[in-house]
């Protein structure tokens, strides 16, 4: 009985996950703009990938044709669940980071964006750098030695 | 309903939305506008694939394949990081 409704719920995680990853693609593929992709890129990776793991872990725990080897093949995905969970928002935000800092693409047209307005502005940057820049050697090297043989 | 039938079942309907899905990511990383398209789609084609492993395992009886899920999310993590660093700082250091 109670193994019944294990199996039951593990296939629901399954097959519920595998509508969320569906979801998540047609909308990678269709919005406008990186942000907004990044949004469905993050179902994608939680509701797509860890629940179907979670719920993969669940069937093997009670699945018998597996034998003794269930146990394993149940840690293994509850280990590949919890480093889905911890890593893909991590890496999502990293990513997130390098495009706004690095200013990468084209920025969408936004009403407020209060970000920018805290960070330091590009040309006050320039004139710190110059300030505190070492000036130059005075004797350089010449560019063209010949080596004696 | 015998075990076995019921979850071929429901791997089969996994499968096909799976692949559908597998597809439609791929259309994306390919035609990416920027380089941060193709990481992402090709980060979330490592999550998925490392999903559907540990699935694949279950049916094929075998735990071998099931493993290799851990390092390919592992792996999808440091491509983001290697991504972020490259991009913010120039270089790419151990």
């Amino acid at each position: 009985m109670i193994s019944e409704i294990i199996f039951i719920t593990g296939s629901m995680a399954i097959l519920i996950g595998a509508i969320y990853d569906l979801i998540a693609a047609i909308g990678l593929l269709r919005f406008p703009d990186f942000y907004m992709r990044t949004h469905a890129a993050t179902v994608g990776t939680i509701g797509g990938a860890a629940l179907p793991v979670f719920g993969a872990g669940l069937v093997a725990l009670v699945y018998h044709p597996l034998g003794s080897q269930r146990f394993f093949m149940a840690g293994i995905a509850f280990t590949v669940g919890i480093l889905i969970l911890v890593i893909a928002p991590t890496g999502s935000h990293s990513i997130i980071s390098a495009v706004y800092f690095g200013r990468i693409g084209k920025k969408p047209k936004l009403i407020v964006d209060q970000l920018e307005e805290d960070l330091p502005k590009r040309s006050d940057v320039a004139e710190l750098v110059r300030e505190h820049e070492e000036l130059p050697a005075e004797e350089e090297e010449p560019k063209f030695t010949f080596r004696r043989v | 309903m015998d075990i076995t039938g019921a979850f071929n079942a429901v791997l089969y309907f996994a499968a096909v939305i799976y692949t559908f899905a597998f597809v439609l990511y791929g259309v994306r990383a390919i035609r990416g506008p920027t380089t941060a398209d193709i990481i992402l789609a090709v980060d979330c084609l490592s999550f998925d694939m490392a999903a559907f492993m540990v699935i694949l395992g279950i049916y094929f009886k075998s735990i071998m394949l099931a493993s290799g899920a851990i390092i390919l999310a592992l792996w999808a993590f440091m491509l983001d990081i290697y991504y972020t660093k490259y991009v913010l700082y120039g270089e790419v250091e151990v």
